[in-house]
């Protein structure tokens, strides 16, 4: 590897944000032990730290490295997500973490270094660079599962999670070890370089490599039948902490399919994989609509409700064009501002982190927390696709790309599952504005952090859904941007 | 002495495709054990076998397609099942002060 050991201010440059994200998590941990009585203070420094590391995204696009890394436009528009979401989950999750006393620095310091590593993951052009940025990401959210670690099902949500995720990253190293050995190279450019000089993708060992690594991102994707953690974590885990990984993790894990499946089936999706991933697709959209029906937990009902909305991503991801890329990454976004929302209001409206959070709870919140309900609300209806939230937009650019693709049935079971999601996001607008309470909830008044992440995320979720130019023009210079 | 018999002994080349079978085999012993052991640390040693078997393959496919950094990907994983084996066993006792057990048969509070 000439001049692997010449690290330039170029290389420095491009992964500058993670960089920083890391050593504000360590300097928050190293805060928490010597000086305890900055507590209050952690939020507003990770706030600073990410404001400074987004500073830091204005990277040109190029690869670094030797090759290891590859920056885009598309790094960028993932960096930019995955820094809104820490963000937001710090804006309104620090009065949530608080109120239990679990505000230590390692709960932010976690969030940023999972951010960091969704981050290298989507820049790494090198698989190994995507493993350790894959890992980097779970590991932390693997300790933030069990933050409540004297809650036995936070914690046994904690060992299903690590048991499945580890499982999973071995899933993902066996697929690389396959296309390594079958073309003798880890990076992504190489290996395209190498199919494209006859080294057929018809052949076997390339194929369950494919598979491998594919089932490893449908893990972490959530998407059925790799989506048993998902209700388990969520129902267990800290609220911001779950704003934070039912989103910007998926994101990135969506991002590195696309750059995977590009490479390795260069020709566009041919069979085996479009009905692979249309099958992935339906059966997320069919379950996880339908189990969501069922429940009667927020958290677990938005972990169902999660699946079916990967469900729909999938429908793009087995499209594969440039419009169902743009329009993959425009629903990413609007589901980030919309599900960062709903379980920051969710947190908000309940108990406290410790206990579960039935729907009854929220009955006639309308009336008692205008704001907290409003948010929800708006997250509901921007969930369910209804214009005019972001969510519509989404939803609409994935379905109107697999139908110009001639994929009718896949948009038409998107827009059943859609019908039947409506039951149970609207029953929870229902519980919020028409029901009576049923027994008293203490929930705790908003504060200036919390009261300005409803503000972001519910003018995000408006504004975006009104005037969508701004996230289009992102998400088209980014999907531009693949090399595919 | 016992250098020149050493010497004597004729080297035995093993082929690659021996270390393949034993990185499979390992491989799907390990996945076995996963879906079969019902204690958490059986499951988690099983997923350690998996990712040496993966290593022992790495390795194998360097040597024969003589290239450095299939084995430079070794080092990485291990580091990496290192932190991670950090995390887990730290949530295992976690998970054993506080339900007594880390069978997972009986820790099934979390359902649908």
């Amino acid at each position: 590897m000439p001049g692997f050991l010449h690290v330039t201010a170029a290389d420095v440059s491009a992964v500058g944000p993670e960089a920083f994200l890391c050593v504000v998590g360590i300097a928050l941990v190293l805060l928490d032990a010597f000086a305890k009585s900055l507590r209050p203070s952690f939020p507003y420094l990770t706030l600073g730290g990410i404001a400074v590391a987004n500073f830091l995204g204005g990277y040109p696009s190029g690869s670094a490295f030797a090759g290891a890394i590859e920056t885009s436009e598309l790094t960028r528009f993932v960096d930019l997500l995955a820094l809104a979401a820490v963000a937001l989950a710090t804006l309104g999750g620090g009065a949530l973490l608080a109120r239990d006393r679990r505000n230590q620095g390692e709960s932010y310091a976690l969030l940023l270094w999972s951010a960091a590593g969704l981050m290298l993951m989507v820049k790494g052009d090198d698989l190994l660079v995507v493993f350790i940025g894959l890992e980097l990401m779970s590991i932390a959210l693997y300790v933030l599962a069990a933050w409540y670690r004297e809650v036995a099902e936070a914690t046994e949500a904690a060992m299903k999670y690590f048991l499945m995720g580890a499982l999973a990253s071995t899933f993902l190293l066996l697929g690389v070890a396959l296309v390594y050995g079958r073309l003798g190279s880890t990076r992504l450019t190489a290996l395209k370089g190498a199919l494209a000089s006859g080294e057929g993708f018809s052949d076997p060992m390339l194929q369950v490599g494919l598979l491998a690594i594919l089932a490893a991102l449908a893990f972490k994707i959530a998407l059925v039948p790799f989506h048993s953690w998902a209700p388990d974590v969520y129902q267990g885990m800290t609220t911001p902490a779950v704003a934070f990984l039912s989103t910007a993790p998926k994101a990135a894990a969506v991002v590195v399919a696309v750059k995977v499946l590009g490479t390795l089936a260069p020709s566009g999706l041919g069979e085996p994989w479009r009905p692979l991933l249309s099958l992935l697709a339906v059966l997320s959209i069919l379950f996880g609509n339908v189990v969501a029906l069922a429940q009667r937990d927020l958290k677990r009902m938005l972990a169902y409700s999660g699946i079916a909305q990967m469900g729909y991503v999938a429908i793009g991801l087995a499209t594969f064009d440039g419009a169902a890329f743009e329009g993959i990454l425009v629903f990413l976004a609007g589901y980030l501002a919309t599900n960062v929302a709903a379980f920051l209001a969710v947190g908000a409206l309940s108990n406290g982190e410790k206990e579960a959070h039935p729907l009854a709870d929220v009955a006639g919140m309308g009336r008692r927390r205008p704001f907290a309900a409003s948010v929800l609300t708006l997250a509901m209806l921007s969930l369910t696709g209804l214009p005019p939230t972001v969510g519509f937009i989404g939803k609409l650019l994935v379905f109107r790309a697999a139908i110009d693709a001639g994929l009718m049935t896949l948009a038409l079971v998107g827009i059943f599952g859609s019908l039947v999601s409506a039951g149970y996001y609207l029953r929870v607008v229902y519980t919020l504005w028409m029901k009576e309470p049923s027994r008293e909830v203490a929930a705790p008044e908003e504060d200036v952090l919390s009261g300005a992440a409803y503000i972001l995320v519910s003018v995000a979720m408006l504004y975006l859904g009104v005037f969508p130019r701004l996230l289009l023009d992102l998400a088209r210079a980014a999907a531009r941007s693949l090399p595919y | 002495m016992e250098g020149a018999a050493m010497n004597a002994v004729v080297p035995m080349t093993v082929p690659l495709n021996a270390f393949l079978a034993v990185g499979t085999i390992l491989f799907v012993i390990g996945l076995a054990g996963v879906l079969l052991k019902r204690n958490a640390l059986s499951m988690f040693l099983s997923i350690e076998l998996m990712m040496n078997a993966v290593n022992l393959l790495f390795l194998a496919y360097a040597r024969m397609r003589g290239d450095a950094s299939g084995q430079m990907v070794v080092f990485f994983v291990i580091a990496v099942a290192a932190a991670e084996a950090a995390v887990g066993l730290a949530i295992f006792v976690a998970l054993f002060r506080a339900k007594r057990s880390i069978d997972v048969d009986e820790i099934a509070s979390l359902k649908w």
